[in-house]
């Protein structure tokens, strides 16, 4: 096992490398750096400021020297400094992986917590107006697009909202979209006031999850419930709640435990729909709006990162498998 | 029965759900925030709150610190420029502005004296002098110097007067004080001296002043949020009324759009709503009946055109471009797809631009005219019905930016009409990025629809001028025509008024005689603000809904 980890992790790095360069080339070569734009509003510019401006980023060097001193800065903890955002892409990055954990853990969170108990009985109760209404809703949070959904709820929570005309229900007019309300100040009102602007997006976000979950874990458990051992248990004379919790589920979480780690770097790449939709600072909205404004430091930290994660996460899964089927082992 | 149990608890939701809809929940119509706040939607939030470094030329940005940071000139709802912080706007009849016999100019400034930045500290005259030399630093990454360039040095007799010598004539010398806006010197100078190409990575440089000098002060900067300001109680030109301003930021135009109707939004600017999406809401409001939203699109300074690239084989035919242009209905156009609200433009300057030709060739819809000036150039109709000449067909590719919608309605409209008087227009459209970093730049086109932003004091140097074209300038159809390009050179050297009206008519008619670019339509943004909210007075131009923010107030 111990070697199997090490040569895995010795795969990593040209693998890490290999996707810099290619993020990193593709990016440069797109046609239109970040000073062509500027310089499209502005019909007075010189050609001699269009220069200077191309020099004073680097721009006017050649690709692989380019990438050189970005890797070597990297190498030493610097992704580069956002020139639309001012700041620094390493600090730019972590404020908005933050802020996109506030929303994706929680939905996370409540996605598993509702789809492993409604997967394991909709197939335990298979074809039973249960499953119907399990599957029907399934299908519901995998078609519907999250925007169209989170508009809806807008519209719903908070332009709506007739509830509030009964007493006590104001709270529950939600703000239409946006991060937290202004001068709210620190402390228990600031969690508070991020939790109604997170209710939303939460939800929106947990039923995408949810709907995959819940079908991942009503498959699994289906073909478990069908194996011999689940029979032989069951033959044994085992209470049926022994028989689902102690052979059935355990075997039936394998494929959703690995599902789970892959989706781990997903949560922290954001959700750039949802992101937009409601107008949430997160790492997903980042990097589409660095990518279409030409902010080439900030889209590069943030997709060699998550590449990077992709990875990690990977191995994760590999490992995981072999501590939860024995009879997988890596030699 | 048991089994529709399960059902008992979402029905009882939608019960109490339905019930409460019948007890009625109208949004509010006063201030979203109390009487002492307006809270602002935006689209986009600004990189940056101050006007020189690069990537700070955003409108938003203008939007946000024109309430912090007062450099002395401003326009209003009329575009007439007045001084803020200033005596007064320098001008030829009291000598203030002086022509020297060597050509250059003299301008001096007086400034107010009592106005402080936010640190307590007096606004001199250094101050501009500093921006301006900051500007012109060539290791700090600024676009905006053309006018700063033309500027040879600024002398300050005292602390709070301002001689600026200019290198030539210059019309708009008493439109800003040297083209650079103005920075402490106190605040910024150590920091710009120990390294002048980081200065862009520091406070001020970075675009976020430590300190302002207007009548608000940045409070807080949520990034990816919000910007709250609050009024400065030392500021001694017109006191705000509204403590408070609340700039919020929501890109997706649909939750905008529910955060003016929930009541949520007090105001929003000219880039929030897309015309489309403000004509919906428009139409909403009025059917719903809804008294606590106003909606205002204006014409303004935005023209929507198709640039025509004069080196094309058949382009490069003045008959066939003006062909082009009779050949299809503007007015049918704008009335179709914007109910009549953005205007048909006839020359590249708007209507309400202080040289504007009125007189200028309209080019009203005619497709027999077009049809004749086609035989007249050669054309005849080929098997498949595009016209053809000398083997050639008469194709073109016509371009614009992927995504956007009201172009695309447009180029369909537009290739229908074409295609009735015998021209192939095939549509083919690229992303932004690549469209305007690339295409157009190396005039890799045919026709190619986009916009340009002018100012109210906008001429035509660097535009159609012939010695403009790209890179050195951004005359994208290639347009040369000598009399145009000693007209465009000359009008920003030209201080009489009148004198460069009757300059830009006759550029105007030239231009509209040969048409190198097809004029759409003027764009007209969408504000809006709740009726409550007194003096909010757009101006539909570069100069954001809160130039006159001091004067806003709520009615009680």
């Amino acid at each position: 096992m111990g070697r199997y980890l090490a040569r895995r992790l010795l795969q990593m790095i040209p693998l890490v490398v290999g996707l810099s360069v290619i993020i990193f080339m593709l990016l440069a070569i797109a046609p239109g750096d970040p000073v062509d734009l500027l310089i499209f509003g502005n019909p007075k510019i010189k050609a001699e400021d269009i220069a200077r401006l191309k020099h004073h980023y680097g721009l006017d060097q050649p690709y692989h020297i380019r990438y050189f001193k970005w890797m070597w800065a990297a190498l030493h903890g610097d992704l580069g400094y956002s020139r639309t955002y001012k700041v620094p892409v390493l600090s730019l990055m972590w404020t908005r992986i933050t802020n996109s954990l506030w929303l994706q853990i929680p939905a996370f969170l409540l996605a598993l917590a509702v789809a492993i108990p409604v997967g394991i009985y909709s197939a335990l109760r298979q074809y039973s107006t249960a499953d119907y209404a399990a599957t029907f809703f399934t299908f519901f949070g995998v078609s519907i697009p999250a925007f169209w959904f989170g508009i809806m709820m807008i519209y719903t929570m908070a332009v709506w909202h007739p509830w509030t005309a009964l007493p006590w229900m104001e709270w529950f007019k939600l703000p239409a979209g946006g991060f937290s309300s202004p001068g709210i100040g620190e402390g228990l009102p600031k969690y508070i006031d991020r939790l109604r602007y997170a209710l939303l997006p939460t939800i929106v976000l947990s039923l995408l999850f949810m709907a995959s979950y819940t079908r991942y874990t009503r498959s699994s458990m289906l073909e478990v419930v069908r194996q011999d051992y689940v029979r032989t248990a069951r033959a044994k004379g085992l209470h049926e709640r022994v028989v689902i919790s102690r052979h059935a589920l355990k075997n039936a979480m394998i494929p959703l435990a690995t599902i789970v780690a892959l989706s781990i770097p997903g949560l922290f790449a954001g959700a750039p729909l949802t992101e937009t939709v409601f107008g949430w600072p997160g790492v997903g909205r980042l990097l589409v709006e660095a990518t279409l404004g030409g902010d080439f430091a900030v889209a590069q930290g943030i997709i060699i990162f998550l590449a990077a994660l992709v990875i990690v996460f990977n191995l994760v899964a590999d490992i995981s498998y072999a501590y939860l089927d024995p009879r997988i082992r890596y030699d | 029965m048991r089994k529709w149990r399960w059902l008992s608890l979402p029905l009882a939701l939608v019960m109490v759900v339905g019930l409460s809809a019948l007890v009625g929940a109208a949004p509010a119509g006063g201030p979203a925030a109390g009487s002492n706040t307006v809270v602002i939607y935006t689209q986009q939030e600004p990189s940056c709150l101050q006007p020189l470094p690069d990537s700070c030329q955003m409108f938003v940005g203008t939007m946000v610190y024109v309430n912090f940071l007062r450099d002395g000139v401003l326009y209003d709802q009329n575009w007439k420029y007045f001084a803020d912080i200033m005596e007064g706007l320098p001008n030829l009849k009291d000598g203030s502005w002086k022509v020297l016999p060597n050509g250059q100019m003299e301008v001096t400034w007086k400034i107010k004296k009592g106005y402080t930045w936010h640190d307590g500290k007096p606004v001199t005259a250094q101050d501009w002098i500093w921006a301006w030399r900051v500007n012109l630093n060539p290791d700090f990454p600024t676009a905006g110097r053309d006018v700063a360039q033309r500027v040879l040095n600024i002398l300050a007799p005292n602390a709070y007067t301002l001689v600026v010598k200019w290198k030539s004539k210059y019309a708009f010398a008493n439109h800003s004080v040297a083209g650079s806006s103005i920075m402490p010197k106190h605040a910024t100078e150590r920091q710009f001296r120990a390294n002048p190409s980081k200065f862009d990575q520091g406070a001020w440089g970075n675009g976020v002043p430590t300190v302002g000098n207007g009548p608000y002060v940045l409070k807080e900067w949520q990034k990816g949020s919000s910007i709250t300001l609050e009024a400065y109680p030392k500021w001694i030109g017109e006191k705000p009324a509204v403590q408070r301003i609340v700039f919020r930021f929501i890109s997706d135009t649909n939750t905008l759009i529910a955060n003016v109707l929930s009541g949520a939004a007090d105001a929003t600017d000219e880039t929030a709503i897309p015309f489309v999406q403000g004509l919906e809401l428009e139409q909403r409001v009025q059917r719903e009946g809804r008294k606590d939203i106003i909606l205002e699109a204006k014409p303004g300074l935005v023209w929507e055109h198709i640039d025509l690239n004069v080196d094309n084989e058949h382009l490069k035919d003045k008959r066939v471009r003006q062909a082009l242009l009779y050949a299809i209905n503007r007015d049918e156009l704008v009335q179709q797809l914007f109910q009549g609200k953005q205007p048909v433009s006839h020359s590249w300057l708007p209507e309400k631009h202080y040289a504007y030709n009125k007189n200028i060739k309209k080019y009203a819809f005619d497709q027999a005219r077009a049809r004749a000036l086609l035989a007249e150039a050669g054309y005849t109709a080929g098997s498949d019905g595009v016209l053809q000449k000398g083997g050639r067909r008469l194709a073109f590719t016509f371009m614009t930016t992927a995504g956007n919608r009201t172009r695309e309605s447009v180029q369909q409209i537009l290739q229908t009409q074409w295609k009735a008087v015998g021209v192939q227009v095939t549509i083919s459209n690229q992303p932004a990025r690549v469209y305007f970093g690339d295409t157009l730049p190396s005039r890799k086109f045919e026709m190619a629809m986009y916009a340009w932003v002018f100012g109210p004091e906008a001429d035509c140097e660097g535009l159609y001028t012939g010695d403009t074209l790209p890179p050195d300038g951004q005359n994208y159809p290639g347009y040369k025509n000598d009399e145009v390009t000693k007209i465009c050179h000359a009008v920003p050297a030209e201080l009489d008024e009148a004198a460069r009206v009757k300059m830009l008519a006759r550029m105007q008619e030239i231009f509209m005689e040969d048409v190198p670019v097809i004029p759409l339509y003027l764009r007209s943004d969408y504000v809006s603000h709740k009726p409550g909210l007194q003096k909010f007075l757009p101006t539909s131009a570069g100069m954001p809904i809160t130039w006159n923010s001091p004067q806003w107030r709520w009615t009680r």
